[in-house]
C-alpha cells in the first residue's frame, strides 16, 4: 500500500489524521481508558466545562429513535475547578491536541474560563454556544449578533485556538458562520444537535425528562452534511465537519463536501473502535485513489454547473 | 421502578436494610455520557452504570 499522509494542520494545531473524538461522547477520555487509544485519534475534545459544576437536566437524558438519539443531558460536569485537577491531567499523557470545550450562562463566565484555561497547555479551546439543551429563549449561536459579540469578547482574551460549535437550529448557517470568522474564530465545528421531542403516547408526557433534547445519529448526517458543504462556500476556515458519522465512507462525505477534519459523537456509544476503523480505511481510500494527501481531498466535490 | 419504590417503603416501614438494583437507558455504559443518573436525596444525580447498579433504597429520591 502506497504511504499517504493523514496529518492535517488546522489553525496551528498538527492533528496525526483528521478524526477528532467530539465533545459530550467521550466524556473526560479517562472513562474509554480500555476502549480507546487516545494517542492514535487526532485530537480529542472535552466534555463541556462551565465555571461551577452542574448536575444537569432530570432523567431519562435518553431516547432512541429510528437511526438517531436524542439526549437532554444539560452539560452535566465536573465544573472547572475540578476538572483542571481530577480530569485535565489524564489527557495531557498523551500526543495527542486536548481541545477544551465550554460554555456558560451569559458572557463573563465565558471570559473567566477562558482566562483560567489561559494558564493550561492545551491545543485550544472550544465554544459551546450551541448547546440546545439549556432553557433558554434562544441560544448564543441561533443570532449572528450575539455571536460575534460574544467571539469578539473571548478573541480578546487569550492567544489560544478558538474553535466555535455551531448550532444547525438556524435558518441560515452560513450567516452565523461568517459572524464567526468576522469576530475572529479559528475554528468552525459542526454540527451541535437538532433540536427534537418525543412523546409517550401512553402517559402523554414527553419521553425526556428535560423535554426537548438533542437529536444526533445518522439521521441527522445528510443535512449536517448539507451545512458543511454550505459554510464551506463562504470561509476559508478550517471545519471540523460532524454529524452521524459512522464509518469511513460518511468520513469521507464530510471532507469531500468542504470538511478539514472529521469529529465522532454518537458512533462512540455504537462502536468504541469507530476511529480507528476509520483512520484504517482513510487511509485505504487514499492508496486506492492514489491521492497522496487527506488534504487534497477537502472540499474536492465535483459540481456539475447549470 | 414503581414496585422498587413499593418494596423500598415497605422496607422502610419495618426498619429493613434495603438496596435496590435500577436500571437505565445508557449510551455509553462507561460512565462518559452521563445518561442514565438517578436522582439522589441530597439533590445530587448518580450514573447507574458506574456508581451502582445497586444502590441504597435510602439514597434515592424516589
Amino acid at each position: 500500500m502506497r504511504k499517504v499522509n493523514l496529518r492535517v494542520e488546522i489553525a496551528g494545531i498538527t492533528l496525526k489524521n483528521p478524526v477528532v473524538l467530539q465533545s459530550g461522547c467521550f466524556g473526560y477520555g479517562e472513562e474509554y481508558r480500555d476502549l480507546i487509544d487516545i494517542n492514535r485519534v487526532g485530537a480529542v475534545v472535552t466534555k463541556t466545562i462551565t465555571l461551577k459544576p452542574t448536575a444537569g437536566n432530570p432523567p431519562p437524558r435518553f431516547v432512541e429513535t429510528a437511526a438517531g438519539l436524542l439526549n437532554s443531558i444539560g452539560l452535566a460536569n465536573v465544573g472547572i475547578k475540578a476538572f483542571l485537577k481530577e480530569k485535565l491531567p489524564y489527557l495531557k499523557k498523551f500526543s495527542t491536541p486536548v481541545i477544551v470545550s465550554i460554555a456558560g450562562k451569559k458572557k463573563e463566565e465565558y471570559l473567566e474560563l477562558v482566562q483560567i484555561l489561559n494558564r493550561e497547555e492545551i491545543a485550544g479551546i472550544e465554544l459551546n454556544i450551541s448547546c440546545p439543551n439549556i432553557r433558554k429563549k434562544l441560544i448564543v449561536g441561533q443570532d449572528e449578533l450575539e455571536t460575534f459579540h460574544l467571539i469578539k469578547a473571548v478573541r480578546r482574551k487569550t492567544k489560544l485556538p478558538l474553535l466555535v460549535k455551531l448550532s444547525p437550529n438556524v435558518t441560515d448557517i452560513t450567516k452565523i458562520a461568517k459572524s464567526a470568522e468576522k469576530a475572529g474564530a479559528n475554528i468552525l465545528s459542526l454540527v451541535n444537535t437538532f433540536s427534537a421531542i418525543s412523546v409517550d403516547v401512553e402517559t402523554k408526557a414527553p419521553k425526556l425528562g428535560g423535554v426537548l433534547g438533542g437529536l444526533s445519529g445518522p439521521a441527522i448526517r445528510p443535512i449536517a452534511l448539507r451545512m458543511v458543504w454550505q459554510v464551506r462556500k463562504v470561509t476559508s476556515l478550517p471545519i471540523i465537519g460532524a454529524g452521524g458519522i459512522l464509518s469511513c465512507n460518511d468520513a469521507l462525505e464530510f471532507i469531500i463536501a468542504g470538511a478539514n477534519a472529521v469529529g465522532l459523537g454518537t458512533v462512540i456509544f455504537i462502536n468504541p473502535h469507530a476511529a480507528q476503523e476509520i483512520i484504517t480505511g482513510l487511509k485505504r481510500y487514499l492508496s486506492r485513489k492514489g491521492i497522496y494527501d487527506v488534504n487534497e481531498l477537502v472540499g474536492s466535490l465535483h459540481e456539475k454547473t447549470s | 421502578m414503581e414496585m422498587l419504590k413499593e418494596i423500598a417503603r415497605i422496607a422502610k416501614s419495618h426498619r429493613i436494610f434495603c438496596q435496590v438494583s435500577l436500571e437505565e437507558h445508557m449510551a455509553c455504559g462507561v460512565g462518559a455520557c452521563q445518561g442514565c443518573v438517578v436522582r439522589m436525596k441530597k439533590n445530587e444525580y448518580k450514573r447507574v452504570c458506574k456508581d451502582g447498579p445497586v444502590f441504597n433504597s435510602e439514597e434515592i429520591a424516589w
